[in-house]
């Protein structure tokens, strides 16, 4: 009887939050699946057609190698930037003041920051007026301007993921300052009293004390940085081999209406971020305990 | 082993407190120093300072005979135990004791016999594989202990080590730590608010208060001798017991006050010449108090009497606590088998030999 009773409440507890679980989450994740072995008009069955495409066509190809770009560089850059920023701002009399800047990209639309960026990176031959900041700097320097955003497969790439570090490090550094704060100071006054330079006391106490949080820092951004859309939607639509997986996706759904190829890319991307998401689970868990 | 002196240091933070003032002692070599205050009163500034982990403001520190006012922490040659241990939480026990001696590249097989050697002196062998997490608070003191002895510096620095510890452990660590510093013969300074580890560990103890330093002396001298107002009342637990007092002369000396009348003995007495007729302070410390009827030489001269308010019964001793005159309340150590009762009229005699006397304006002791 009891027992009845508990189930009774258990589903009029969990029901609303299942049944919107599986409307909003459960049903479009395996819709896309089914889809994703159809046709462009999900009419007929396919097989793995899609996924040879996602695999093999020269554009997802470029699309990956771009995606990994992406992932060790602007991982690294937002992650190291945020980290080195993080403690050298602990020691200046105007701390707060540097945080706020470098956080500010953050309150901007990644949009937003992508038309800014576009008209800093503008490109125009050489003896015309220069609207680009970056190109009116290297002319005035008496180089040659750049078309940055054009010039592939480096230069552009670099380009953008620049701007996505440019956003994203002010995130990392204020979760990280906040880990740095948290190192009892006596530990570090333990390690200078011990024999160590600032350095040493960085890599041998600093680091392996915010191990943790850096671990889940890097791996938020490596899941942030696989769904890469907006800034290379807006400065290049993926042109001149700046293509990445999530843009494609949106390309194939949304310009040449192919739904089973654009499910087949979502389905891969999705699997791409699973392994990242549970390692940021376990280390958060970890955490906790 | 070395010496420090301190020379007219001092210490003003950027907010403008002037936590140090113009400290001026030695640590003689071999010599275990304790500085004693309370909470804020410059001792853990004055030992960082020795560290180097703060700047001097002005002054000078020497270590060994050179002077460090700008030598970095690394390169003074100091170990320092903190109030929280600070062992690092990554590495093992063996891996903390052995950080410095890595650091100055010394060879592995000599690291791991200083570790071995000190970890066996401390009694923690069996823990060299373990986390500082997995160490209980005695432990992680010892660890902390022996991550300062493996370097074999010229200059221990304890900044109120066993302050985190329970009453218990807290005794057997401080003789622990005396018969180490026997042991190794080693130049320690040692921070504390806690004057009985100060009188208990001592060579030299230094007392500061506000920033200044009040006395410097050995445990015997600063609780016999206190130099001021302060001292008197900072050492001994109870406190000394204080009596405003004015000095009269009527066939000899005498301190009288409000319930009270106290003959000052004649080898004391010329000391208050300057006084007569002026406001002093009395000092008394509750166990030079006894009760009249165990007392073989009381007489009028040197007999308070007094109004038992609570009795304080510790098995080797009882306090009273009582009022002298209308409304002043004082401490007495006497002996367990007291008849003193609550409510009760109590006459206490003064060990005349063991009187302090403050002048009332500078606080500075008289006797």
């Amino acid at each position: 009887m009891k027992s009845k009773k508990n189930t009774l409440w258990a589903v009029l507890f969990l029901g609303p939050a299942l049944f919107l679980l599986c409307v909003y989450l459960l049903y479009p994740s395996i819709h896309t699946i089914i889809i994703s072995f159809m046709d462009q008009r999900s009419q007929n069955w396919v097989g793995f057609q899609n996924y040879i495409y996602a695999f093999t066509s020269k554009t997802m190809l470029t699309a990956f190698r771009n995606n990994l770009l992406w992932v060790i560089f602007f991982t690294l850059g937002t992650v190291g930037l945020g980290l080195i920023i993080a403690v050298l701002v602990d020691r200046v009399k105007y701390e707060k003041f540097t945080k706020t800047i470098i956080f500010m990209p953050m309150a901007i639309s990644f949009v937003g920051a992508g038309v800014i960026w576009k008209f800093v990176y503008d490109y125009k031959p050489l003896g015309v007026n220069q609207i680009g900041l970056l190109n009116q700097i290297v002319v005035s320097l008496g180089g040659e301007p750049k078309a940055w955003l054009i010039q592939g497969p480096w230069l552009n790439n670099f380009a953008l993921i620049f701007v996505g570090i440019w956003i994203w490090t002010g995130f990392c550094m204020v979760i990280l300052s906040a880990a740095y704060k948290g190192i009892p100071e006596e530990l570090l006054d333990a390690g200078r009293v011990d024999g160590a330079n600032e350095w040493q006391v960085f890599v041998h106490i600093i680091l392996p004390y915010m191990k943790s949080t850096i671990g889940v820092v890097a791996t938020t951004m490596v899941v942030n940085v696989l769904k890469i859309f907006d800034i290379v939607y807006v400065m290049t639509n993926g042109n001149y081999g700046t293509e990445v997986i999530a843009n494609r996706m949106y390309k194939e759904m949304f310009q040449y209406r192919n739904y089973g190829r654009a499910s087949a890319i979502a389905v891969v991307l999705f699997l791409l971020i699973v392994p990242v998401i549970i390692m940021n689970l376990r280390r958060m868990k970890g955490e906790k305990s | 082993m070395a010496e420090v002196v301190l020379e007219k240091v001092n210490k003003i933070f950027p907010n403008g407190v002037h936590a140090v003032k113009d400290a001026d002692f030695v640590i003689q070599d071999k010599e275990f120093l304790v500085l004693l205050g309370p909470s804020g009163c410059g001792k853990t500034t004055t030992l960082r300072m020795i560290a180097g982990l703060e700047d001097i403001t002005s002054g000078i520190i020497k270590i060994d005979g050179k002077v460090v006012n700008d030598v970095e922490p690394k390169d003074r040659d100091i170990a320092m135990v903190f109030q929280n241990y600070a062992l690092y939480p990554h590495m093992t026990v063996y891996d903390n004791m052995a950080f410095g001696l890595k650091l100055r590249k010394t060879p592995k097989d000599e690291i791991e016999r200083r570790v071995r050697q000190a970890a066996k002196i401390l009694g923690i062998e069996h823990l060299l594989d373990r986390k500082p997490k997995q160490l209980s608070g005695g432990q992680r003191q010892r660890v902390a202990v022996g991550r300062a002895i493996v370097r074999n510096p010229k200059v221990f620095l304890f900044d109120e080590p066993l302050s985190n510890l329970d009453a218990k452990l807290r005794v057997q660590m401080r003789s622990e730590l005396k018969k180490l510093h026997q042991r190794l013969e080693a130049t320690i300074a040692y921070v504390t608010h806690d004057q009985v580890e100060a009188m208990t560990m001592a060579d030299k103890i230094v007392i500061m208060h506000e920033g200044l330093i009040q006395q410097v002396g050995d445990p015997f001298d600063v609780y016999d001798h206190p130099a001021n107002l302060f001292v008197a009342g900072f050492i001994g637990t109870p406190p000394m017991n204080f009596l405003a007092a004015r000095v009269v002369k009527e066939n000899g000396i005498w301190l009288k006050g409000d319930g009270f009348s106290i003959n000052v003995p004649n080898d004391k007495a010329h000391l208050l010449e300057n006084y007569i007729g002026k406001e002093v302070i009395f000092g008394v410390r509750p166990e030079d108090l006894t009760e009249k009827s165990q007392s073989e030489n009381a007489d009028e001269t040197n007999t308070i009497t007094t109004v038992v308010d609570v009795v304080e019964p510790l098995g080797s001793e009882t306090l009273l606590h009582v009022t002298v005159g209308s409304n002043q309340f004082i401490t007495a150590k006497v002996s367990p088998q007291t008849r003193a009762r609550v409510g009760q009229r109590f006459d206490l005699t003064v060990n005349l030999e063991m009187i302090h006397v403050f002048d009332k304006e500078t606080e500075i002791a008289i006797f």
